[in-house]
């Protein structure tokens, strides 16, 4: 099924702000994607994630990146995967400097609220928003956020959806997933054409440093070969820093287009980061989404994996990314397609090209 | 009583295809079964349908059965369909219906029945009726009209036929006139002694049998086992039952044999599930497949069923470590869709990491693009769901299932409180709907 859930079969109410819980008696594939439709009638997408009703252990979690402000807003969701009350703060940290730590950023939320943290609590199966304001006239502020379960209470599952507005149209949104800190992360990355015109693709990563002390990150990037393009980097994030740049500004001598794989370590657990993709459209508006990172502590296995929902023509096109998410791995994979009706699909697809100015 | 007698015709007229050629499937066949052993008839239902109707009566009816070979004479023709006898040794006349019209059309040669007729009477036929022993047709095919063939006997019957002539022939006067007989040394004649006919039946020729595909859907280059279960037939019971599908259309052979022998992936032999196992051949093409099976025993009884397989192209693809794979559709179809993928191990290595984006490009622009990971499947889950003036959560979901998968909803308000509760059942390997603008997903 792919409905909104105002539609037949789910027939939610016309208007609602709360949570769905399904289950089914054989493993399905599902994704959830939040639909806004701008001022201008254009359908702007953004993913959500599926929470498991069975929370994660561990009393925080990251959004690597958020901006507020100059035209940007952040909602921070939680969603209460437990049949019980829960409870935490959400704990918002600006950039910092090379020398300097973050420190909290204050915000002023869309209900009035200002501060840098903020409590929750949420009821049983059910979710919580927190929206920045993006007041007129202010300054961007980016930095990360930490969510921070009270003490026996457990995590809950969320997602941040930071959005773009220019001119009164609202002409981008991304939704950023919640991250855990790890160690060492890759990340699929794309640049192509003269950045900020038209058809140019810009990937970059937000990366935020979860310790209270400096740390030091490695990059590296490789093609889609696996071959390394010997540009090693490295660069310091101050304590609960954060840094968000695009690849061509980690690696000015990059050689576009170019598509293949970032790898991101530190030496400790204390890294969390977000690939974000800027692609710059036939409008000269910023068209943005985020592309997940994989952790390369994750523990691999040989299941089947599952792209939920493609579309194709009419407007649409769907690119599938597939990658070496952990050290030594290899894979040699078939992907078959099927339609709605389940009958095999005949989708054509091709190596993803470099966009093309008409 | 009507007692009928034969008329002997002097002429043949004609001349057909030899009485131990096998059945025509669009004929009806009658399954005899005496006291000295058993035969199969195949009524020319399409050469004298009234005639062979007007004996099908008789036998649906049961009147042959209990009815005995009153009058056998060497070398021309055994009759039935006249009498029975009780165990307390009173003959009675086999009830006859209305007389059918004459349908004379194919020589009486040896191995063809035809019926009896009353002398100078040729639509004079009911119920009595004669296997030639012989080429009989320069006799009977001039006579009286001549005598109507209407069916005749199957494979090796005759034997049994002739063995019967082969008894002792007595004439007791009646019924009992050049009558065989089974150890009668003299005396009263009773039941036992006569070569009584036990019962007809006719056969049913469909052997019913069915068939699946497991898995139904398959990509070219894998295994997929084809299985048939076949209900025997009865009266008789089958024997050497085959079955063959014709697997040409995935690459295999026009005639596969299917086995119940333990072999090419059947499970048990003997059990009527006939089992192979076959490779869908790279060159295949997707979609639906139709698999015709045909199914056969011993006395030719035959049956037909389908294997549905669906077939699917794939994708091929190898990662190195530190590599990728990026895959882009073209966008370019007539009409727009939508289903999902399902990226499986070609050859057993560990699942990569997976990335959907979407774009969406109306009127040439680029106005939204979405970064979907790829996921394991689960069986429940819960998402932050907002109706709200020009936002609209939507959900995507696909059953890569080969049954239907059962799905329970329910909605929960901030306060904690459920609400909107449902159900739905998505079909084997369904994905229903489409993104396809902005007021539906």
């Amino acid at each position: 099924m792919a409905r909104f859930l105002d539609e037949d079969p789910f027939n939610g109410a016309s208007a609602m702000r709360s949570t769905f819980t399904f289950t089914s008696d054989l493993p399905v594939a599902v994704i959830a994607l939040r639909g806004l439709v701008n001022e201008r009638s254009e359908f702007l997408m953004t993913t959500l994630p599926v929470a498991p009703l069975s929370p994660p252990a561990g009393g925080t979690f990251y959004f690597p990146h958020f901006t507020d402000g100059g035209g940007w807003t952040t909602q921070v969701i939680l969603v209460n995967p437990t049949d019980a009350p829960i409870a935490g703060n959400v704990q918002f940290f600006g950039s910092g400097s090379e020398t300097e730590a973050a420190d909290p950023a204050t915000l002023t939320l869309a209900d009035g609220r200002t501060g840098s943290e903020f409590t929750y609590s949420i009821a049983p199966r059910s979710a919580t928003r927190l929206e920045t304001a993006n007041p007129a006239g202010s300054t961007q502020q980016s930095g990360s956020v930490r969510v921070v379960a009270d003490p026996g209470s457990p995590v809950p599952s969320g997602v941040s959806v930071f959005a773009y507005e220019r001119g009164g149209i609202t002409v981008s949104e991304a939704g950023v997933p919640a991250s855990t800190a790890g160690a060492a992360f890759r990340v699929y990355v794309e640049a192509s054409g003269t950045p900020e015109q038209p058809h140019s693709v810009r990937s970059g990563i937000a990366l935020t440093n979860t310790s209270s002390a400096p740390v030091t990150v490695s990059l590296e990037l490789t093609d889609l070969d696996g071959t390394a393009t010997g540009l090693p980097e490295s660069l310091t994030i101050p304590a609960s820093g954060h840094i968000a740049r695009f690849i061509d500004q980690f690696f000015p001598a990059l050689t576009t287009p170019f598509s293949g794989i970032l790898r991101v370590t530190s030496t400790a657990t204390d890294i969390a980061l977000v690939g974000l993709r800027l692609t710059t459209n036939e409008r000269n508006d910023l068209v943005i989404t985020t592309t997940p990172p994989s952790d390369e502590s994750s523990a691999t296995n040989s299941t089947d994996l599952f792209f939920p929902h493609f579309v194709d023509s009419g407007g649409w096109t769907t690119q599938f990314i597939l990658f070496s998410g952990s050290p030594g791995q290899t894979a040699s994979r078939v992907i078959r397609f099927t339609g709605q009706d389940g009958q095999p699909l005949e989708l054509p697809v091709a190596p993803t090209a470099a966009p093309t100015i008409p | 009583m009507i007692h009928k007698k034969l008329t002997v015709v002097l002429v043949a007229l004609l001349s057909i295809a030899t009485a131990q050629a096998q059945t025509d499937n669009d004929r009806t066949t009658v399954y005899v079964d005496t006291v000295l052993g058993s035969f199969s008839i195949e009524l020319l239902d399409d050469v004298s349908p009234n005639t062979a109707a007007n004996f099908l009566n008789y036998v649906r009816d049961g009147d042959y059965d209990g009815t005995f070979f009153h009058r056998a004479i060497p070398g021309f023709i055994l009759q039935g369909g006249g009498f029975s006898m009780g165990t307390n040794g009173v003959v009675s006349a086999v009830p006859s219906d209305p007389p059918v019209a004459n349908e004379f059309r194919l020589p009486n040669i040896r191995g063809t029945i035809a019926m009896a007729k009353l002398p100078g009477d040729p639509d004079s036929a009911t119920n009595q009726w004669f296997v030639n022993l012989a080429d009989n047709s320069e006799i009977l095919d001039a006579q009286n009209g001549g005598f109507t063939v209407f069916a005749r006997v199957l494979g090796d019957g005759m034997g049994v036929v002739d063995a019967i002539v082969a008894q002792p022939i007595i004439s007791r006067g009646g019924a009992i006139s050049n009558t065989p007989t089974i150890d009668y040394f003299g005396g009263v004649i009773s039941r036992g002694h006569l070569v009584n006919i036990n019962s007809m039946t006719v056969i049913e020729y469909t052997l019913t049998s069915t068939g699946i595909a497991s898995p139904a859907s398959a990509p070219t280059g894998t295994s997929v086992l084809f299985t048939v279960t076949v209900t025997p037939g009865t009266n008789p019971a089958s024997t050497g039952i085959t079955v063959t599908a014709d697997l040409s259309s995935i690459g295999g052979s026009a005639a596969e044999t299917l086995f119940d022998d333990g072999t090419n992936g059947d499970v048990v032999s003997g059990d009527n599930v006939f089992s192979f196992l076959a490779t869908v051949g790279s060159g295949t093409s997707s979609g639906a497949h139709s698999i015709t099976v045909n199914v056969s025993d011993s006395i030719s009884r035959t049956g037909t069923t389908s294997l549905a397989l669906t077939v699917s192209t794939r994708q091929t693809f190898s990662i190195s470590d530190r590599g990728g794979v990026s895959l882009s559709s073209e966008g370019a179809s007539a009409t727009t869709v939508s289903g999902y993928g399902r990226v499986e191990a070609d050859d057993g290595s560990t699942t990569p990491e997976g990335l959907a984006i979407f774009g969406f490009r109306p009127n040439g622009i680029l106005v939204s693009e979405a970064g979907v990971p790829a996921s394991a499947t689960l069986q429940e889950g819960r998402i932050f769901a907002e109706i709200d003036g020009p936002v609209r959560t939507g959900l995507a979901i696909a059953n890569p299932n080969d049954t239907a998968a059962m799905i329970a909803f329910f909605f929960t308000n901030s306060d904690g409180i459920d609400s909107g509760h449902g159900s739905l059942t998505l079909g084997p390997r369904e994905q229903n709907g489409t993104i396809s603008g902005r007021r539906s997903l």
